[in-house]
């Protein structure tokens, strides 16, 4: 356990000193900030200031899936162009709890997009937004965080493997923030895509996170966490796999070595 | 003559960089899925808003807007020589570097073209748009127009970025996103204070964006022209600016020493 512990700390200690050295990886912290301003614009703009909670919840959930989707997917791809992945993988700690770690520490910096957006509203257009249900909210971008790390966990080890498979992570983004409802609820989409949202994890967080900035009692709040974490463990688990798989293809290959 | 020669030498290259990244297929169903789903998202706001004007508002700015968006790639390929290599070898070549880099980082203007047209024509089928303009089909050349405008923008930004490339994708994502959120793609320009009106009026996107609304409603064609009359001056302003800061940056370069072979 305190071994376990040690791995896991170090690993993110790590990742937090690459991030200081290296502002890229906060690229989605600085657009995505542009995103909200321009949600909350429109809906300012059509005097729809009751539905500006939709641009904060846009805001930061994207905010998270970009750290997701196009920094912490980066991770084994640097790695292997960096040849530190032979270093880590010859270590005694497995590699997947290092890069979990990691790429936990990527996922949760995307939190501090909920504060850019909030800000933005407060200090752009004078809106003060009420949480009714704060603890909800927390618990929601917790559990998201979780949920992007174990999408990231499964698409670094995929966007390492080639040219196509990193053209995947162009698309998906944009599919996923749709259906999964981030910036309008699925209820607006065709009724046909409607049955494919639940299995997005977006589209439990959109639902909570607007429930939280509503007044009335929010529903199924445990069955919307646990589909959350759920989805994000079940990616998890399947990137665990693939990152086996890829270790062992690159030993059996010999395609580990450094030069 | 051998200006142009160069020029569609840097355009094969540019090809070439076009196919590393996409594929007709990936193209179509990565590349075109991000961009057109992106647009379907904030056209569906105007639905949660509840208004039909509104709904076609963003439409016509987000179709639009995403030509621009994909030309602005075009900052990042001006940098790609230093990667490559082959940067030091374009400079002590004896003709200029500027049709070459201008070639094969113009592949992303049409990139943007193309990315404009699919999009609008899907979200025309997917919302049931149809423009009320006689001047409708003279759209495409205004979304040219736009598109070239960026592009010449782009040519500035990665003149500027051209030494400092670590920065490359930061610019890019923030100067995209910039242009998306001022420029009237969703929200008029007239809705932001009035500096932010006056930045946005020296940037592309705006004027033209603003040509295509008019032709497309059926407004005075007279406005049309001007907006996309200015739409052109900026383009060329960013053209001249671009090709000033490449000049100076590269004649710097060979001045300081800076530029070698590794």
């Amino acid at each position: 356990m305190a071994s376990l512990t040690r791995v896991l700390t170090g690993a993110a200690r790590a990742q937090l000193n690459i991030t200081r050295q290296n502002i890229e990886d906060l690229r989605p912290l600085f657009g995505m900030p542009l995103v909200a301003l321009v949600a909350l614009g429109l809906l300012v703009h059509s005097g729809k200031t009751d539905l500006v909670h939709y641009a904060l919840v846009a805001a930061v959930l994207m905010t998270i899936g970009q750290m997701g989707n196009f920094v912490a997917s980066e991770i084994v791809f640097q790695e292997r162009n960096e040849q530190t992945l032979e270093l880590v993988v010859s270590s005694p700690a497995p590699y997947h709890l290092v890069l979990l770690a990691r790429v936990l520490v990527l996922t949760s910096l995307g939190l501090v997009g909920a504060l850019e957006a909030w800000l933005i509203a407060r200090l752009c257009f004078g809106l003060s937004v009420p949480i009714y249900h704060p603890g909800l909210a927390l618990l929601t971008l917790l559990a998201t965080s979780v949920a992007a790390a174990g999408t990231a966990l499964l698409t670094t080890a995929l966007f390492a493997l080639g040219t196509q498979v990193r053209t995947f992570q162009n698309a998906i983004n944009g599919p996923l923030y749709l259906l999964g409802g981030v910036l309008v609820p699925v209820t607006f989409l065709p009724v046909w895509l409607q049955p494919v949202s639940p299995f997005v994890f977006f589209y439990w967080s959109a639902n909570l996170l607007r429930a939280a900035f509503s007044p009335g009692e929010p529903e199924q709040v445990a069955r919307g966490l646990g589909a959350i974490l759920l989805l994000g463990v079940g990616t998890g688990l399947l990137g665990k796999l693939a990152l086996s798989r890829m270790l062992d293809n690159l030993r059996r290959s010999g395609g580990l070595g450094l030069t | 003559m051998n200006a142009l020669r160069v020029f569609r030498q840097g355009l094969v290259v540019g090809y070439r960089d076009f196919r590393d990244f996409w594929s007709l297929k990936s193209w179509v169903f990565g590349w075109m899925l991000r961009i057109s789903t992106n647009a379907v998202a904030w056209v569906l706001l105007g639905r949660v808003i509840g208004s039909q004007a509104r709904l076609e508002y963003l439409l016509v700015g987000n179709a639009i807007a995403a030509g621009p968006a994909a030309a602005l790639w075009a900052s990042n390929a001006t940098t790609w020589a230093r990667y490559d290599g082959t940067h030091p070898l374009l400079v002590i070549a004896p003709t200029s570097l500027i049709p070459a880099v201008m070639g094969r980082t113009s592949i992303w203007l049409f990139n943007g073209l193309m990315t404009a047209t699919v999009t609008f024509v899907l979200l025309a089928l997917a919302f049931g748009y149809q423009p009320a303009g006689s001047g409708a089909p003279l759209v495409p050349l205004v979304v040219l127009v736009v598109c070239a405008s960026t592009y010449f923008f782009a040519l500035f930004m990665g003149a500027l970025l051209s030494n400092r490339s670590r920065w490359r994708n930061m610019a890019l994502d923030i100067a995209g996103s910039f242009l998306l959120a001022f420029c009237g793609v969703s929200v008029p320009v007239s809705f932001w204070p009035a500096w932010v009106q006056s930045l946005v009026a020296l940037l592309p996107v705006s004027h033209g964006l603003q040509a295509a609304r008019v032709l497309l409603e059926g407004g005075p064609w007279g406005e049309a022209w001007r907006a996309l009359l200015l739409e052109l001056l900026v383009g060329a302003g960013w053209l001249v600016l671009g090709l000033f800061t490449m000049d100076r940056l590269f004649n710097g370069g060979r001045a300081d020493g800076s530029i070698e072979l590794s």
